[in-house]
């Protein structure tokens, strides 16, 4: 038997019942409910672990007190229905569709003047832009189906990092410099969403690195002459965030 | 072995050396054979570091006294012409007879840049006074002959090489100088072609004399820079080098 659930509330549909028997009326009656539009603009709700595991994440690389800006909204919505009307049955329903973005803001990095010669300094600075994670909704799910389909989601992280070596006290310029990094300079986010025991649960990790960036050039001193330089700053960006919230218990 | 055969070659050719104290002169060097170095991208590439175990001291640019050979001579004018030119009695055309083309393009040193900078006091650094001169690495590059002179500037005197050039350098700063042969003569010089590989290890000592032995360097996930390795056969293989003192 098949039938088309359209996923509103308690609903009637027809389900053909197989050859010869012909269409009948089949009622679903729709045990628990929970559906709801989720953004991470919000201060309660099964997100909320999420956002301040990233804001801890990014304030513990920028050392600062970042807000985040949050786009996009993830469409929730889960059933228990009683199959047949008859408590014989129970299946659960869930969907889990569209995107949550946090839109980190950019974090500038820098590090302390660097010694190279007497009175003679150069900074290695930068930043991340454009950090972005997202948790994707990929959740269809109905056991009233011949496949009920998946519970599904993923948790990605994306960032661009960029360090410069500038002119410190006692440089008039810096010319034909080169930087190298040692490390990964990624925010990386791995998780999503899937289903443990009677829980569906969104869980992950935020994580970043430390770093080493060595940069090499030609500084323009006072006195008039360029001079080559080498300098090596470690950026201490270490951080590790895991979470896990239930987003559904199936009853 | 290398060096020890060169340390021992100094010694012998010491007369006044006591035994196991050898008094080393001012400019004293080690300089090692021309190596080939693959770096897998640039394969013409030699270079052959110079040590000083005892460092050569410009006191406020003038040279020290001392036998130098042509080349060391040259190469040291072209220190002292690059820094201290403010406290010498030298012109814009005589500094330029010591710097590439390339060198007073990047500086934009007209003159009219060279006479204010000219009015720069360097002996108002005390900092400035002894420029020591540690080792220094001759580069051959796609048949240009480069040489990083690398050095440290103190208000005291420095009597030796220090030990560990990466941690000295850290505490107290190496800087770098670039000289390129041109007609004949060293000259004071800037490019980027310095963003090599090698070149740009030159305040690690011991990783440049790494790189020397082992000829050749790669790049490395894990250290900032290419470093001195030696890669499996069948890389040497590809680049058709057996890598010294390796049995293929």
């Amino acid at each position: 038997m098949t039938a088309n659930y359209s996923g509103v509330a308690d609903s009637t549909v027809v389900a053909d019942t197989g050859s010869g028997y012909g269409d009948k009326a089949v009622h679903i009656s729709i045990i628990d409910e929970k559906k709801y539009d989720e953004g991470w603009d919000f201060n309660q709700g099964e997100l909320k672990v999420i956002q301040d595991k990233l804001k801890a994440a990014i304030d513990a690389i920028s050392g600062g007190d970042l807000d985040l800006s949050v786009t996009g909204t993830l469409g929730v919505e889960f059933k228990r229905v009683d199959m047949y009307d008859d408590g014989s049955t129970y299946g659960y329903f869930a969907d889990i569709t569209g995107t949550v973005n946090a839109n980190f803001p950019d974090v500038d990095i820098s590090s302390p003047d660097l010694y190279v010669l007497p009175g003679v300094y150069v900074k290695l600075a930068g930043g991340f832009s454009a950090s972005k994670i997202s948790l994707t909704g990929a959740t269809s799910y109905d056991q009233s189906k011949a496949s009920p389909g998946i519970v599904a989601g993923s948790l990605t992280g994306s960032t661009t990092a960029s360090v410069g070596a500038e002119a410190g006290v006692g440089v008039d310029d810096i010319v034909n410099f080169s930087i190298a990094v040692a490390g990964s300079t990624a925010l990386s986010a791995s998780g999503g969403i899937a289903v443990t025991g009677q829980d569906i649960k969104a869980t992950g990790t935020i994580a970043a690195t430390d770093f080493e960036v060595n940069a090499v050039g030609n500084l323009e001193t006072l006195f008039g002459d360029l001079e080559a330089f080498n300098v090596t700053h470690p950026f201490d960006c270490d951080v590790s965030k895991t979470f896990t919230t239930t987003l559904y218990t199936f009853n | 072995m290398k060096r020890l055969y060169l340390y021992l070659s100094i010694s012998f050719l010491c007369p006044f050396s006591s035994l196991g104290q050898s008094p080393i002169s001012q400019g004293q060097s080690i300089t090692n054979q021309w190596n080939d170095v693959t770096y897998l991208t640039y394969t013409n590439f030699r270079m052959r570091v110079t040590t000083f175990e005892k460092p050569i001291v410009l006191e406020w640019g003038r040279l020290p006294s001392g036998t130098f050979s042509k080349e060391e001579t040259e190469k040291l004018k072209c220190l002292s012409v690059k820094k201290y030119f403010s406290d010498l009695d030298l012109d814009h055309a005589m500094w330029k007879t010591y710097c590439s083309e390339e060198y007073i393009n990047i500086l934009k040193m007209d003159k009219e840049k060279f006479d204010k900078k000219k009015e720069v006091d360097i002996r108002k650094y005390p900092d400035y006074q002894f420029q020591h001169v540690f080792y220094w690495i001759d580069y051959l590059i796609d048949g240009k002959q480069y040489c990083l002179v690398v050095c440290n500037y103190q208000r005291k005197r420095v009597e030796k090489l220090p030990k560990h050039m990466k941690e000295y350098g850290k505490e107290h700063g190496i800087s770098g100088s670039i000289l390129l042969k041109q007609d004949g003569r060293w000259k004071n010089h800037a490019e980027h072609k310095f963003s090599y590989p090698g070149v740009m290890q030159f305040s690690d000592l011991e990783e440049l004399l790494r790189i020397e032995k082992v000829g050749f360097v790669i790049d490395g996930v894990e250290h900032p820079r290419p470093h001195a390795v030696m890669p499996s056969k069948e890389l040497r293989q590809a680049v058709g080098k057996k890598g010294r003192g390796v049995s293929p």
